[in-house]
């Protein structure tokens, strides 16, 4: 849910299913919601689509 | 859910990133460029190459060439007295310091231009070429990148200080673009990584799991440029080079030898960058425009730059530096001979620059000025020549043009031909 709406609202589209694997897996990690949002700030997706 | 992405569109993503761009874009460190292959046919003149480095001294806002290094008696005279230097010329009394270091400099008295309006004259002077239409040209540092390759592995090869990155890489990719440096006595901002070095390297692999399909399916040249401003920005996050930026390495009385004002510790860092491998550096100084009270203003504004170019000469000539860097100073264009008793408007048909070091000859005076400073009597240089010359210091083949996007030739200087009566 959550990770749906940071990628609705940062890339303008839902995760797709490998996405979702990456993100859950970065939070058993032990990264958060912020490193999340840090990835995707800093993809070159979200720097480059208009 | 709606509500909450509706809580979300008062920022937008675009708008996200550029208000970003100042700062990401700050971190443009230099990709590896292939070298230009020497013509071992045609063998340089000595002062060929002398230069590995350049220092940019930018001073903003049009420098009067009358109140400066150009004085002048009768109608022309500004508020300020001609004085002697250690060379064979005179400057005005708002620049005693310069005078004693004259004897290092090659001053040009005769520069011309045709723009007067400050940001498209500020575009002219860094790059040599007018703004027109969409396509946009390099300064000297991306040209040193495309010709010369990078010259550290780990900082950039071009630096820029007191201003933002942009009239800079121009055609070339973003990659050539020089790193920013808002505040010198800051050096670089935010280049430890938040939190522990080991979640560090678990973000970044989540960041290039996430993008790795987009990496693929779009592999422009775009976004391979900013994949390469990762790799350099966490290289150099990594390097001891990065020592290079912080001026507390410096000692005190050094730091106060080059003035304690963002003008004068930019050009200590300006020599330490240098020194450590970047090869060019601009550093700006803002203030030179004046209209009004040009006395009052010069008497506040010229003592900046006099002691910090005169503490930078001096310094780089100590370390055995001056003959191997080129110094510059570049302004957008003079004011005019009319003095109206308070200030001088824009006047781009005749003004001064200085180059010292890197092969220039020293205590040597190019071209003149008519009698009231209006316009080049003598060996007239243009904007374009002033750039072939330094590029020719550095080093650059400039006979071999670049391919703008556009599949057009472009040449250092607008294809002018270097000056050699400047150097050695």
């Amino acid at each position: 849910m959550q990770i749906t709406a940071i990628y609705h609202a940062m890339l303008s589209r839902p995760p797709r299913e490998q996405d979702m694997k990456r993100c859950l897996a970065a939070l058993d990690q032990g990264l958060d919601f912020g490193d999340v949002v840090w990835a995707l700030l800093n993809s070159r997706e979200f720097i480059f689509i208009q | 859910m709606k509500q909450l992405l509706n809580s979300l569109d008062t920022f937008t993503r675009r708008k996200f990133v550029e208000r970003c761009a100042a700062t990401s874009f700050g971190l443009s460190v230099l990709q590896a460029a292939p070298l230009a292959a020497a013509d071992s046919a045609d063998p340089k003149p000595a002062a060929f190459g002398k230069a590995q480095r350049v220092i940019w001294l930018m001073l903003s806002g049009g420098l009067s060439h009358i109140d400066s290094l150009d004085p002048k008696v009768g109608k022309s005279k500004g508020p300020a007295k001609a004085i002697n230097t250690s060379a064979d010329f005179q400057v005005t009394d708002f620049f005693p310091n310069f005078a004693t270091v004259a004897d290092r400099v090659c001053l040009i008295r005769s520069m011309e231009a045709k723009i007067g309006v400050h940001a498209p004259a500020q575009y002219f002077m860094r790059t040599a070429f007018e703004k027109r239409g969409t396509i946009l040209h390099p300064n000297l540092g991306a040209w040193g990148s495309h010709y010369l390759g990078r010259s550290s592995d780990t900082l950039p090869s071009s630096v820029c200080i007191n201003r933002r990155s942009d009239q800079a890489n121009g055609f070339f990719p973003s990659s050539y673009a020089p790193l920013a440096i808002g505040d010198p006595t800051q050096g670089i901002n935010d280049v430890k990584s938040i939190g522990s070095n080991s979640e560090a390297k678990k973000r970044l692999a989540l960041l290039n799991g996430l993008d790795a399909d987009f990496r693929k399916n779009f592999a422009d040249k775009r976004v391979n440029a900013y994949n390469g401003f990762y790799d350099d920005a966490l290289a150099l996050m990594k390097s001891k080079d990065l020592q290079a930026f912080d001026l507390s390495g410096e000692s005190q009385e050094q730091r106060e030898a080059y003035g304690d004002n963002a003008f004068g510790q930019g050009c200590l860092l300006a020599r330490r960058l240098v020194d450590s491998g970047v090869r060019f550096v601009e550093v700006k100084h803002d203030g030179w425009d004046h209209h009004k009270a040009l006395a009052d203003e010069m008497s506040e504004i010229a003592p900046i730059f006099d002691q910090a170019f005169t503490s930078l000469i001096t310094d780089l000539e100590q370390r055995g530096m001056l003959d191997s860097t080129l110094v510059v100073v570049a302004t957008e264009f003079g004011r005019k001979p009319d003095f109206s008793g308070d200030g001088r408007s824009h006047h781009p048909a005749c003004f001064s620059t200085v180059l010292a070091g890197g092969g220039t000859k020293a205590g040597f005076v190019y071209g003149k000025s008519d009698d009231a400073g209006y316009y080049p009597a003598d060996d007239a240089v243009s904007v374009g020549a002033f750039h072939a010359s330094i590029a020719y210091a550095a080093g650059m083949d400039i006979e071999k043009p670049a391919t703008s996007p556009s599949g057009r030739p472009m040449a250092v200087g607008d294809g002018e031909e270097p000056i050699l009566e400047l150097f050695t």
